[in-house]
Formats: C-alpha cells, structure tokens, sequence
C-alpha cells in the first residue's frame, strides 16, 4: 500500500469520526487488515502501543502506516488523521468567536454534557473487560482518588503499568 | 477573562508536556489540562475551557487533537493550532514508531497484555473521577439528571453528535427555567 493511498484512508477515516477517534481506528481494520494488508497481530499490537503510550488513543495508526509503508506510511497516516481535525477545530475556534453571544447559554450546561461524555468512555472502556471483583475495586478506587482527592492521573497510570508488569513478571 | 498572549514556543512547550504526560485520551486528560493551562499558566479560564470541550466532541476526528487545534487556534490562530495539534502528537507518534520498529511485536503482545489491561482498568476510574469533577463544576439541581441522561444515550448507542447537541439544547433549557424559578 503506497503512502498517498494510506494519507487517502486517514483522511476518510477522520472526517467520519465525530465523537472521537475510535471510529478512525475502525475504519483501519476495514481498510487494512479485512484486506489482509496489515496482520491482525501486527495491528493488536499497535493498538495496544497506543493505549499504554500517552496522549491521543489515534497515535496507533501512525504505527500501523509504519508497517505498510514504513516510515512515509507512519507519515501519511499522522497527516491524513490530523489534517481535517486540525482544519475542522480552526473553522469551529472561528464560528464559536463570531457567534459567541447566541452560543453563550447553550454552554452553561457544558460540564453536565462533559461529565456523561467522560462517564459514557469509562463504560466502553471498562465492559469489554469484564472485571473481576478485585479489579472493580481499583476502578473504584481509582475514582475516588482522582473525582475527590485530586490524585494526578500520571501517578496512577504509573501504578497500573507496574502492577500490570509486576503480574506478568510473577506469573 | 481575556486571552493571554502565548509565544509559540511555550504554546508547544505546553502541548508537549500534555501530549507526555496524559493517558487514556481527552476526558481522562481533563484535570492535567485544566492543571497545565488554566491554573499554572493561566492561558484560559475553566469556564472557557468548559465550552470548547463539546466542541471538540463535534469535531470530527480524534476529540483530543480537536481540543488542541481550538485551544491553539484561540491563542495564535491558524499557526498556533497547527503547532498545538504536532506538540501534542509528538510525544506518542515518537514512542509508538520507536517501539513498532524496535520491538518485535510476536514478542511483546502477550508480554504486554495484562500491562494493557491494568492501564486501561486505571483509564476506566480515572474517567469516572474526571466525571465527578466536571459535574461537580456546576451547581444546577438537574444538572446529576443530564449528566445521567447524556451517559445512557451514548452507551445506548446514540450518535455523539446528537448526544452533545440535545445534551447542551436541553441543559441549557434546564438552567434557564431554574434561573427564572429563582
């Protein structure tokens, strides 16, 4: 798969995905290893880089062009996934100053609408792993420590890697 | 509160050190940004922090590089955008093609899967508590109502966009009613 068709498919991918870029990471399986140019193990593995990597959960495609195309490929795909958010945010940033006045009392609910986006993403994170009673508890710690004790969620993260490495180690 | 006028190097310097520094994605991300730009450097007040975030959720594309992009845009325009979007990227775009092109994945994957799984265990509460803190930012009696009703619609199944859309359309009719009720 040349880089220009891998930017092409990023490109795609990102301007169907409102609400997140999940769905571009869905639009990558179908285009790539539905179609047996990228192994399953291969895009396992760069999904699982993206989420134990920080910032934006998307950065996985950046290594599934990596082994299409190689390091172009790793490029086409940053430049295809961010080009038309980057544009689309510009465009936004420039309506909400134009029509501020008449989108003002729309917003006094944002942190509402904010909190059941953060609670919905805790769901769809939190039920394909079926957690078991000990680790619903550390969910349920981890809550409080970071919704009421203000707990930086780097520190946390920090623990889970080494439990997480701790339990394969001595396992 | 006005904007404050940023340099493009602490612009990116900022969205480096969120791009490190955040895991789990934009709503986990929420109190190291808040942390990073409206207490420390004080670029933008929490209320205007508040409204550019369900934006980002309308935005297509990944929510955090959206919030990036409208962040750098209000600050530094076209540019400021662009450079927020590549400092928050950088990080992890550097990391992930280290270890694609390094590490031999038939060796690491099942190595890495219960590091995985209790990464994303911590990203499950830590979104949990971003929740409580962003409810918790206002004081409207309904407001636990419509933060409950916005979590069902999206884990239902309803479309981001329209959960956002009747999400605002419905709070903002809520909070005017409660403020004419007073």
């Amino acid at each position: 798969m040349s880089p220009l068709q891998i930017f092409f498919v990023m490109l795609m991918a990102g301007l169907a995905a409102i609400g997140g870029g999940s769905g571009s990471l869905a639009v990558a399986q179908h285009a790539w290893v539905e179609t047996g140019y990228l192994r399953p193990e291969l895009y396992a593995w760069t999904m699982a880089l993206g989420h134990v990597t920080p910032g934006p959960l998307s950065t996985a495609v950046v290594g599934m062009g990596y082994y299409l195309a190689g390091l172009p490929g790793a490029g086409a795909a940053l430049v295809g996934i961010s080009l038309p958010t980057w544009a689309a945010a510009c465009l936004a940033a420039r309506g909400m100053e134009r029509f501020r006045s008449l989108l003002e009392p729309l917003m006094r609910p944002a942190p509402y609408v904010v909190a059941g986006l953060a609670a919905a993403t805790a769901v769809s994170v939190a039920l394909p792993l079926r957690l078991a009673v000990h680790e619903a508890a550390a969910v349920a710690a981890v809550t409080w420590l970071v919704g009421w004790r203000s707990v930086d969620p780097v520190w946390i993260v920090a623990g889970a890697v080494c439990v997480g490495a701790a339990q394969q180690l001595f396992s | 509160m006005p904007l404050a006028h940023v340099s493009l190097p602490a612009l990116a310097g900022a969205f480096l050190v969120l791009g490190s520094t955040s895991w789990g994605g934009v709503y986990a991300s929420l109190a190291r940004v808040e942390k990073e730009l409206v207490e420390r450097r004080r670029w933008l007040d929490s209320a205007e922090l508040d409204r550019l975030i369900p934006v980002a959720a309308l935005v297509p594309g990944p929510t955090f590089v959206a919030l990036a992009g409208l962040i750098g845009y209000r600050l530094r325009g076209w540019v400021g955008a662009g450079l927020a979007v590549a400092a928050l990227l950088a990080p992890a775009v550097a990391l992930v093609l280290a270890l694609a092109a390094l590490v031999p994945a038939a060796a690491m994957t099942g190595a890495l899967a219960r590091v995985q799984r209790w990464v994303a265990i911590a990203v499950a509460g830590i979104l949990l508590g971003a929740a409580r803190r962003q409810k918790a930012k206002g004081r409207a009696p309904a407001g636990t109502l419509l933060t409950a009703a916005v979590t069902v619609a999206l884990v239902a199944g309803l479309q981001p966009l329209l959960a956002v859309a009747l999400g605002l359309g419905a709070g903002a009719w809520l909070v005017r009613r409660e403020e004419a009720d007073r």
